[in-house]
């Protein structure tokens, strides 16, 4: 039975084009283990014989049935035919997760009957012909008075868009940015609009990638109910997420608007172009090309500006630098990679003994300890947010 | 020496809850000396290198509380919190190679048991609207299968296995600190005490002793 197992796990494994090499780095294990797996000398426990069920698309049941007929995930089968095969394993397992989740997020909203009021329709179309860098522009400023949020910095866009029923989850796609996928647009039967992001890039990356699949959602999604973003991936509809996303992200009159009141109206320093990255929330790559773009900077200043160390230079002008600035670590992303709406049904099916702690562990792989602190929050505050609570009891009467 | 054949299984809540209140040998001398679990709830052949995505229960806890008492962005409650479990949890590995925490293997049908038990689809059926957790289906999967009893606190886990088969006993953790105190294993105000240091570490009881 081991044999027939491990011949499963070779097919299933070759099916989705992966090597053992591949598998055994997915896993953080060495490629003589898969080997046994595979030649039946030994068998993989059963929460990794799950997870490699995962990666390869099929359900345990499948994996241990007599006959191996995979049914596999239309709507990954979908991502992966949109991504052409030029993607790396960390990317193919991290769609699938993402694909999976949407499933068990579905599942659960039903099951609680909970209506997650998805986006499943555009307000916005995007006619052929009106793709010039103004109109690009004028359709960054219709999403942001949609959106009710003026010409500054757009805050907490993940939440923003959680409230309008666009989903956003944060998964691995691969660190390599030659190989690997930055984001991914998914139209969902039940969930809709939904967003994948790669939380293996920078926070400036993130949220570049999170208004381009934005673009997607928002101008594409009419004819493409799925679409892939990778580094080589080069078409018309990149390259109008991608402006779109800069005027988005940072709208040209924001920007002046914001240089002028800091006083930016001379020969731009280092300094003065991180002030505006911290500003607006984007990268400082993002940053020097959009100053490039209103004429603040002259190509000759850009190539100077592209030699500073920024997160060395924030840190030195005394901002604080987030841990995802100097390093990316995916296990460091636990509850906050879910969307908002998906962290409240589980509290709410947690508060309701409709689900148990252990269950919920199970559904997101965050450890028991963490679901519980989710419903019961640790008694004992932080003692100056208590002082601060009494100032303000005191002031206010 | 190979452990003596188990009597019951445990899942992760209850050997999470023991541990994180300090009381694992006292777990293991109620359960017969040795507390028996399957790989999902801890795998101590499992290499350190192993992905987040596969590692067992227990030794995900176990991270999580190393990566958490170490890390000064997190609030100050909660980094005590993982202080105070972390020494309990870094006692895992060698609770295991002393022989009193025993890993056992699913056989064939027991996989496929464990497949059921954590998908929705077969739950439903018993009114649950996710599947099992990992640590809870496989624990279930082996006492359906071999006949052993069941220590679990987990209610979905003890509404599938009432639904799965009526007869299992199942020992829960209030239970098994009132049989502590019944035996002379320790006193009712130790097992006030237990209790309340689960409930402190989380565990979810406002049930009083």
């Amino acid at each position: 039975m081991n044999h027939a197992l491990g011949e499963r796990l070779v097919v299933a494994r070759k099916r989705r084009r992966l090597n053992q090499e591949d598998v055994a780095a997915l896993l953080g294990v060495t490629r003589v283990l898969v080997s046994h797996w595979e030649n039946g000398k030994r068998r993989p426990a059963e929460h990794v014989l799950e997870r490699l069920a995962q990666i390869y698309g099929v359900t345990l049941e499948e994996l241990l049935a007599e006959v191996f007929e995979p049914s596999g995930s239309d709507l990954v089968e979908l991502l992966y035919r949109d991504a052409e095969g030029g993607i790396d394993p960390q990317a193919h397992a991290g769609l699938e997760d993402f694909v999976r989740f949407l499933g068990e997020f579905a599942h659960l909203a039903t099951d609680l009957d909970e209506d997650l009021a998805p986006l499943t329709q555009s307000p916005f179309k995007l006619r052929p012909g009106f793709t010039s860098k103004d109109d690009v522009r004028r359709k960054a400023l219709e999403v942001r008075d949609w959106l009710r949020i003026g010409l500054g910095p757009v805050g907490d866009l993940p939440g923003i868009l959680d409230g309008i029923g666009i989903t956003v989850y944060r998964t691995g796609l691969g660190s390599d940015l030659s190989t690997g996928v930055s984001g991914a647009f998914l139209q969902h039967p039940v969930v809709g609009m939904s967003i994948a992001v790669n939380v293996e890039t920078t926070p400036g990356r993130q949220l570049f990638t999170l208004a381009h699949e934005l673009a997607h959602a928002l101008f594409h999604s009419d004819r493409e109910h799925h679409l892939v973003s990778y580094w080589t991936r080069r078409d018309d509809k990149e390259r109008f997420a991608d402006q779109w996303a800069g005027e988005f992200l940072v709208p040209v009159e924001g920007l002046r608007q914001t240089a002028e009141q800091l006083g930016v109206d001379r020969r731009l320093e280092a300094e003065d172009v991180i002030q505006l990255q911290r500003h607006f929330g984007v990268s400082y790559g993002m940053m020097l090309l959009r100053l490039r773009h209103v004429g603040l900077v002259n190509p000759a200043r850009h190539e100077e500006l592209k030699r500073v160390s920024p997160v060395a230079l924030a840190a030195q002008l005394g901002y604080s630098i987030a841990p995802d600035e100097r390093g990316q670590d995916p296990s460091r992303w636990r509850l906050e990679r879910f969307p908002r709406r998906f962290v409240r049904l589980l509290v709410r099916g947690l508060r309701e003994r409709r689900l148990s702690p252990s269950t919920a562990a199970g559904l997101t792989g965050l450890t028991l300890d963490e679901i519980a602190e989710l419903v019961t929050p640790p008694d004992g505050g932080d003692e100056e947010v208590i002082e601060e609570l009494r100032e303000y009891e005191r002031v206010t009467g | 020496m190979s452990p003596a054949e188990p009597d019951v299984v445990a899942d992760t809540v209850v050997v999470n809850y023991f541990v994180s209140a300090g009381a694992f040998d006292l777990l293991a001398t109620l359960l017969g000396g040795v507390v028996f679990v399957p790989r999902a709830v801890f795998d101590p052949a499992e290499p350190e290198s192993v992905a987040d995505a596969a590692v067992s229960e227990l030794r995900a806890g176990l991270r999580f509380h190393r990566r958490r008492a170490n890390d000064d962005r997190t609030p100050l409650v909660l980094r005590q919190r993982s202080e105070r479990a972390l020494p309990h949890f870094e006692t895992l590995p060698s609770l295991a190679a002393s022989g009193r925490l025993v890993a056992l293997d699913l056989s064939d049908d027991e996989l496929r048991l464990f497949g059921r038990l954590r998908s929705v689809d077969y739950v439903r059926q018993f009114a649950r609207v996710a599947g099992l957790g990992r640590g809870e289906a496989a624990a279930l999967a082996l006492a359906v299968n071999r006949g052993y009893g069941l220590a679990t606190d987990d209610q979905d886990a003890i509404e599938v296995a009432r639904g799965v088969r009526s007869e299992l006993p199942i020992h829960r953790i209030r239970a098994l600190l009132l049989r502590a105190v019944k035996t002379g294993l320790i006193t009712k105000s130790r097992a006030r005490e237990l209790h309340s240091a689960m409930i402190e570490a989380g565990f979810w009881d406002r049930a009083t002793l």
